[in-house]
């Protein structure tokens, strides 16, 4: 029972502290180019301000586009279910659950790239070809770079390998450091930060994820918003715990929980500041030049597995 | 009991569909009496042919001479196991839909062409399909799959005004003859070997490796032509999109899928797996098949070739498991072999659903619009509500979404190929298996934006010509044909366990392993006892969680108004033509596979002659060119074109020369037999 309502409370934390991750990586970026920037909170002030605005919603639009606010956030909240984050336990958890999580983010994918396209305008549907352009390119960078992970642990269930490199398995090797790289490129690419992407504007000339949501309004923009963090927070618990498994809770009972909780929010903080920094140091780069940022990430898991398989 | 009654249903199947086709033909005079006697035969022989499957997967194999020919190897044999109750019950299922849909479909050609005809070919086709699955000897399989190739040659070419159907039957009569040149060959040397004709004693254990090697290879090719594996894929894409679209369905649902079944057949049961390299052969060439499929679909904006070319994807996929399959055989570890398999078969059948109903999709707009061309779509989705819904099941089924169908073999091949990944016994086999997930996770993100880009600019946005702007909604048979395939896309994605059953036996049969053996229920493959459930609750999860996001909005902001305005377009009124078409959707992807596919373009401005700077339009030409046929097939063509003109020379019309040929030959060979 008990566990049970830790894994729960995982999930509710996880859908709270999104925004405010949000918030961190955006007040640091500020701080960086010595601007005061937004409140911590700012991004929960907005979805509430979102929340009760009344929607304006294009002519053209069918009922696709009034779904997928809804698909979005609930195929992202499905995910939450499905990953390990204080401890080594997921609600649900099956072996495989990794093709799972990813395949519902292509879900939540594949309806936000229609519903770019559903109201005629040409910069939806110009964002909509592009996020699925580089989720193409970086899906395969996923699945090797978990793979990374998966292999000394021998199993693909995500909670088992938590709970393998948590419990002092085989960790750092030359593998371990190629594949943090990676993951930190896909980071990057799959949460929609500059040199791949730009969180902060929906200008045409940098619109990928934000194209796709320039024509919502209201209650729909608000869950498209919240479920992006979301999507973010997610990808961090992971890298926090496959990466820097140490502190997450092997043991049941509240004490290491807790311990785990306090660890894994410092871990979020500190990718978010990484990132933060990251997207400071580079300027955006040409969309064409993706696929050869994101098959320099794909080569460097590829040869932390060749290191593996040789080492 | 069953044992009895089962001969007797499967025979009354093909009893119905060939006595279907020849009283269609008979009262083609009459065309309501022919139509109707067609249909009914094809919806009861199909449900037939279910039933009989039905009983098949629990049935014992059997066997039956049903007519003895002048010799033992001419003799019409009937078998029947776990394995062909597999793809019989396909068969049927999809057969029975596509004939509701075709009740609908065909009355588009109503006056314009001879609707018995079709009626009785689709017919035969059906018979033909049931039949290679049925055949127990060679002689039954190739008389049977020559059937299959020769009617569904005719129904390609039942267009035969338009060149486009012209082209296509004729590299397709090229290609299938060539396959099945190649599966003689692969049978004679089988019979050379293990001394018989029967597939019951078609048992090649003690043949030496380098013959079964060459059975293999010219398997390989026989099959493989008739599946659309790259590169003896080249008829596919023609034929697919040229035929009606019902036929479409049953040729992509259906049809490949008898080159799966033939294949493993061959290879797996008659051949017990071989070397190592059949299976990285296969699973190469599936590699290779699933990413150009792919791509090449992604590039094309008529709508039917992009399903076709999906279908070589799909193909490529399943090719994969089975190459997997085939290294686990090799290595000696039937349980992952078994989970590969199952994975192809899965995949195979799943793929036959989803497939035929986008193109019973494809096809219901190509009868109201009368174009294939995604480019001229858009906006269907208020005209065409329903049709709408469910072609957009069928492309979350395709892209492998759950808690669709496509999502189990997609995950089952992932599944099998990471066992490839970590049990590789070398080093090149791990990373066989790694690249092999490499390309399933490519392959997967790239089929999910074809088919948002071919939903999004069919059915989305705005219409783009007339005839979209006029579209209505397809008549009710052809909408419930495509409700029903929605329904099985939703019960084989919510329960697989269905589907799981029905394969098991005869992949145990086959390999030796049960797919769903307890000691798969390690941690790499499956977490104890959940899996079962796994997917009803994925998909319990989903709506749980898509309520959850409503009530947060809900609570969080009160009650909310709507109001709809025009979308904003840069203070201009939007226009059709200002909306992302097909082509423009794709042209990341061209340009980033440059390297790949070299697309070239042409820009043709027209300007005014009186000043250049106004300019009356633009046309834009992309082309992709085929580069299997310009670099493999031409060269070769080129080379018999040659060798013809040589050999013509003895071509001189006089007949005396002839003679002098017979008497030269009628030596030559006495003096072989006399020696």
């Amino acid at each position: 029972m008990e566990t049970i309502l830790l894994q729960t409370a995982q999930i509710v934390l996880l859908v709270l502290f999104a925004p405010i991750l949000t918030g961190v990586i955006k007040k640091t970026k500020a701080l960086l180019q010595g601007r005061k920037g937004p409140a911590i909170m700012q991004t929960y002030y907005d979805l509430r301000k979102f929340m009760r605005k009344d929607a304006v919603v294009s002519k053209e639009a069918s009922w696709i586009f009034t779904a997928t606010p809804y698909v979005v956030f609930g195929a992202t909240l499905a995910v939450t279910a499905l990953i390990p984050v204080v401890s080594d336990h997921a609600l649900l958890s099956f072996t495989g659950d990794f093709v799972l999580v990813v395949y519902l983010f292509a879900l939540a994918r594949f309806f936000l790239a229609m519903s770019g396209v559903d109201t005629g305008s040409s910069f939806g549907a110009m964002g909509s070809s592009r996020d699925m352009f580089i989720s193409m390119l970086a899906e395969p960078v996923l699945f090797i770079t978990v793979l990374v992970m998966a292999i000394p642990a021998q199993t693909l269930n995500l909670s088992a390998m938590v709970k393998y490199l948590a419990t002092g398995g085989q960790h750092i090797t030359p593998a371990y450091f190629m594949m943090i790289l990676a993951f930190v490129m896909l980071l990057v690419t799959e949460t929609g930060r500059v040199p791949v992407d730009n969180p902060d504007t929906h200008l045409e000339l940098t619109m990928i994820h934000e194209g796709t949501l320039l024509e919502y309004s209201g209650k729909q923009l608000a869950l498209l918003v919240w479920g992006s963090s979301l999507k973010q927070i997610i990808l961090f618990a992971l890298f926090a715990d496959l990466c820097f498994p140490w502190g997450v809770a092997t043991e049941p009972g509240l004490g290491p929980w807790l311990l785990g909780l306090v660890l894994l929010l410092l871990k979020m903080v500190g990718v978010g500041i990484l990132l933060a920094s990251v997207e400071m140091s580079y300027a955006k780069m040409r969309l064409f030049k993706v696929p050869r940022y994101l098959a320099a990430a794909f080569l460097l898991s590829l040869f932390a597995l060749v290191t593996e398989f040789l080492l | 009991m069953a044992e009895s009654y089962r001969w007797l249903i499967l025979l009354g199947a093909l009893g119905l569909f060939a006595g279907g086709a020849a009283s269609a033909l008979l009262f083609a005079r009459i065309p309501k009496l022919s139509d109707w006697l067609a249909h009914v035969c094809a919806l009861l022989g199909n449900v037939a042919l279910m039933a009989g499957a039905i009983i098949g997967f629990s049935a014992k194999p059997g066997q039956a001479v049903l007519f003895h020919g002048a010799f033992t190897f001419t003799d019409i044999v009937v078998r029947q196991s776990a394995f062909a109750a597999f793809f019989l019950f396909m068969t049927g299922a999809i057969g029975l839909l596509v004939s509701i849909y075709a009740i609908g479909y065909a009355a588009e050609y109503r006056g314009r062409k001879s609707l018995a005809l079709l009626n009785a070919g689709t017919l035969l086709f059906l018979m033909a399909m049931a039949w290679v699955v049925l055949s127990g000897n060679v002689f039954t399989f190739l008389l049977a799959w020559e059937t299959m190739s020769i009617v569904s040659y005719f129904l390609v070419m039942y267009e035969h005004e338009q060149d486009e159907a012209q082209k296509a039957g004729f590299v397709y009569v090229v290609m299938t003859h060539i396959g099945t040149a190649f599966l003689m060959i692969a049978f004679f040397l089988l019979q050379h070997y293990t001394g018989s004709f029967d597939f019951a004693r078609m048992n090649a254990a003690n043949m030496p490796i380098v013959a079964k090697s060459w059975v293999f290879i010219f398997a390989f090719i026989g099959f493989g032509t008739k599946a659309g594996l790259v590169p003896l894929h080249i008829w596919l894409p023609r034929a697919h999109p040229a035929a009606p679209s019902h036929i479409s369905a049953l040729m992509s649902g259906v049809m490949i899928k008898t080159a799966i079944y033939g294949f493993l057949l061959v290879v797996v049961q008659f051949l017990h797996a071989g070397p190592v390299w059949w299976g990285i052969v296969a699973l190469t060439l599936g590699a290779v098949s699933a990413l150009f499929g792919v791509l090449h679909a992604l590039n094309d904006i008529d709508m039917k070739r992009m399903l076709a070319y999906s279908s070589i994807e799909n193909i490529g996929l399943m090719f994969m498991g089975i190459g997997t399959a085939l290294i686990f055989c090799s290595l000696r570890q039937p349980v992952p072999a078994a989970l590969a398999l199952m994975a192809a078969l899965i995949h195979a059948m799943n793929h036959a659903f989803f497939k035929s109903l986008l193109f019973m999709g494809a096809g219901a707009v190509l009868s109201v619009t009368h174009t294939k061309n995604m480019n001229l779509l858009g906006g269907l989705i208020r005209r065409m509500p329903q049709t709408a819904l469910f072609v957009l099941f069928g492309s979350l089924s395709i892209a492998a979404l759950p808690p669709l169908n496509g999502f189990v073999g997609e995950w089952m091949l992932f599944q099998s190929m990471f066992a490839l990944g970590f049990s590789g016994t070398n080093i090149g086999l791990h990373m066989l298996g790694i690249l092999a997930v490499a390309v399933l996770a490519i392959t997967g993100a790239l089929v999910a934006m074809l088919f948002v880009r071919a939903f999004a600019t069919s059915f989305l946005a705005l219409p783009r010509s007339e005839a979209a702007e006029e579209a209505c909604e397809a008549p009710l048979t052809m909408r419930t044909g495509m409700a029903l395939a929605t329904a099985v896309c939703l019960m084989l994605g919510v329960f697989p366990f269905a589907a799981f059953g029905a394969v098991r036996s005869s992949i145990q049969a086959l390999t030796g392993a049960d797919a769903l053996a307890p000691n798969l229920f390690s941690p790499l493959f499956m977490a104890s006892g959940s899996s079962k459930a796994a997917m009803g609750t994925i998909a319990a999860v989903l709506i749980v969680c898509s309520g959850i996001a409503w009530l947060i909005a809900r609570i969080i902001g009160g009650k909310t108004k709507t109001t709809s305005v025009d979308t904003w377009a840069c203070t201009n009124t939007l226009e059709p033509r200002m909306t992302y078409t097909a082509s423009g959707y794709s042209k990341p992807v061209r340009v980033a596979s440059r390297f790949l596919l070299k697309p070239s373009r042409r820009l043709i401005v027209d300007r005014n002659p009186k000043s250049p700077y106004f300019i009356r339009g633009y046309t834009y030409i992309s082309r992709i060119p085929l580069v299997v046929e310009e670099f493999a097939y031409r060269p070769v063509m080129h080379l018999l074109v040659a060798g013809a003109r040589i050999f013509r020379k003895i071509q001189n019309g006089q007949v005396q020369s002839y003679l002098v040929y017979l008497f030269a030959t009628l030596v030559i060979v006495l003096f072989f037999t006399m020696r």
